[in-house]
């Protein structure tokens, strides 16, 4: 494996040291390119309340290729499909070496308050977000509250 | 190696936490650290030159605004370069300056010495020519006409040495070589340094210091430059940068820009030649080669065109076999990953490589790969296994099945590498093989207690 680049360590410390409100990545002890993440539902949206786990992994070219990112927790949501794979831009051809992996947190956190339907991974639930928005919502509601309430 | 890494967070805890923007500012937006010899995008950003090339490799636009954006449209930035340099020196003593009182201080010179020494090669090189020169000390002869300055006491740096400063005790008289304008010790131009100088300029030769080769190529060196230039009196340290700075007005030498290649339309003997002509190593596959020339191109184009002090090719080349190190790409990096998860081995490792050599061409051995890769099916078996009799037993009350088709399934879940010529890697071939044994999963929900076998790419280190 390639070594363990500069930019890695900084962005772990500071991602432990000074980490962003309602977001937690902790690098996995064998392999320090792998995060464990949990993300909180941004208030006011359907996923309010729920903390969804998320596997995050630093490719050997990062940060010259985007890190890959995977909902572990359930979710009912347009842009993210049954395997937990997300559709955002900054993932995909918007990606830029200038990003982080805060950045890329942010992103996914702010693509839970604004899920875009028009253009969707899971079809399906694209459909009914489109149908009718409100029960949709109330779905991605009782899923978060079925999976991404933590267990006490 | 910890010890080297500071972060603009450094600033928050002190009397002045505006110094946490001024830091952010001065580092490249790409690796995060202090900018290193800083280029210009036309779009009006600033990065590594080293870190923008290779991003515009993977995709040409600007990693900030996302422009459209050619290599070379890439300017180098000789000021931010200094300043930056200037700002790195004296960070850890304003640092340790501006500390809250009731902190306590943490360790001085020990810290900024380790920092300075990790700056970059260049300033570790010039430490020892300056040490070479203090050191070398034969003769005596008094020469009239140096003036002498007394250096400035060190606080006016903040407080801690440097390890330059730290060589001369506070007090050591500096004087200006009449010859080179250069500030050393006053004894070491009576030994030794005026001698060489003398002989240098004998000799024609130019100054020994750096050899700078910039495109802004002038036959003469301006005048106002040299005045400026032997104009500052601050004692060795304190006029480094800006001189660093002007001199990179001043350019003896011009190099070609290697070219891109196209690799299409080159042979491997072609490429082979093309390396051995630079000087470079020609092993490998001709992925390796191309990748080799890739880093090789982008080190020298920066190097000659971006920075303000060159180094020769010979450290070049140290860096480019570093960079080889640490991407292990000798060893077919694609693969590799794969072939470290079965065979801990030397010899299975080997029959790996050469399976995979094979792997297109009919002299491929299936008996053999399937030998080597026993272990691993035998696992995905017996995982499919245990998922088809749990989904048998929820069955077996409606249905009475026999073995036979759960068997048959089994065979499928064996790679066979023929059917994968179109995907060609092994890698793939064995995703195929894992995402068989998961598909039963998949259609349940990820949850978070099949992470570990779920994605393959994730777990490999």
């Amino acid at each position: 494996m390639a070594s363990l680049p500069k930019r890695i360590i900084k962005e772990t410390e500071r991602l432990i040291t000074d980490p962003v409100p309602g977001i937690t990545a902790e690098p996995h002890d064998d392999n320090l390119r792998y995060f464990e993440v949990t993300v909180e539902g941004p208030v006011g949206s359907p996923y309010e309340n729920g903390i969804f786990q998320l596997e995050l992994y630093l490719p050997d070219d990062y940060p010259m290729e985007a890190p890959k990112v995977r909902f572990l927790t359930k979710i009912y949501h347009p842009n993210i499909d049954r395997l937990g794979r997300i559709c955002l831009d900054v993932l995909k051809t918007n990606w830029s070496p200038a990003l982080q992996i805060r950045t890329v947190l942010l992103s996914i956190q702010a693509l839970l308050a604004s899920p875009n339907p028009n253009d969707p991974l899971a079809n399906d639930v694209a459909e009914d977000w489109i149908k009718d928005e409100e029960a949709a919502k109330q779905t991605a509601k009782k899923w978060s509250k079925l999976y991404a309430t933590p267990k006490q | 190696m910890n010890g080297s890494i500071t972060d603009p967070t450094d600033f928050r805890e002190t009397e002045l936490p505006l110094f946490s923007q001024l830091d952010s500012l001065l580092r490249c937006h790409i690796c995060k650290d202090f900018l290193k010899v800083p280029v210009l995008t036309p779009c009006g950003h600033t990065f590594c030159s080293i870190c923008i090339r290779e991003a515009i490799n993977k995709s040409a636009k600007c990693p900030l605004c996302l422009n459209e954006l050619r290599e070379s449209g890439l300017r180098g930035d000789f000021l931010t370069g200094e300043v930056v340099n200037c700002y790195q020196n004296l960070r850890q003593p304003l640092l340790e300056r501006i500390q809250k009182v009731e902190e306590p201080t943490v360790a001085g010179s020990e810290t900024s010495l380790i920092e300075i020494e990790s700056d970059g090669d260049r300033e570790r090189i010039s430490d020892i020519e300056e040490d070479f020169q203090i050191l070398a000390t034969n003769e005596r002869k008094r020469l009239p006409g140096i003036k002498k300055i007394t250096k400035r006491p060190a606080s006016r740096k903040g407080g801690s040495k440097s390890n330059i400063e730290s060589m001369f005790k506070s007090g050591v008289e500096m004087g200006e070589c009449p010859i080179c304008n250069e500030f050393f010790p006053v004894k070491t131009i009576e030994r030794t340094h005026m001698d060489e100088c003398l002989t240098r300029q004998a000799l024609g030769k130019p100054k020994p210091k750096r050899s700078v080769k910039t495109p802004f190529q002038t036959s003469n060196r301006p005048s106002s430059v040299d005045s400026i230039a032997s104009n500052l009196k601050y004692g060795e340290n304190g006029a480094q940068h800006l001189k660093n700075y002007l001199e990179s007005a001043v350019n003896d030498e011009k190099r070609l820009r290697l070219p891109k290649l196209d690799y299409n339309t080159l042979s491997l003997s072609q490429l082979k030649q093309k390396l051995g002509s630079l000087g470079l190593p020609s092993f490998g596959s001709k992925q390796s080669l191309m990748a080799r020339y890739n880093h090789y191109e982008m080190l020298w184009n920066s190097n000659f065109f971006d920075s303000s002090s060159p180094v020769n090719e010979n450290e070049l080349k140290r860096q480019l076999l570093s960079w080889e190190a640490s991407n292990n790409l000798n060893s077919n990096n694609n693969n590799n990953t794969i072939g470290k998860m079965i065979t801990k081995n030397k010899d299975g490792e080997r029959t790996y490589q050469k399976l995979l050599f094979d792997f297109k061409s009919d002299k491929f051995k299936r008996k053999s790969w399937i030998r080597l890769f026993r272990r691993m099916f035998q696992t995905l078996i017996k995982e499919a296994k245990s998922k088809m009799q749990d989904k048998a037993t929820e069955e077996r009350d409606s249905d009475k099945r026999s073995d036979a088709p759960v068997s048959e399934d089994y065979q499928t879940l064996i790679p066979q590498p023929e059917s994968n010529v179109a995907s060609s890697t092994a890698v793939l071939a064995l995703e195929d093989a894992q995402s068989a044994v998961k598909t039963p999963l998949d259609t349940e929900t990820p949850s978070i207690e099949s992470k570990s076998g779920q994605n393959p790419d994730m777990n490999i280190s």
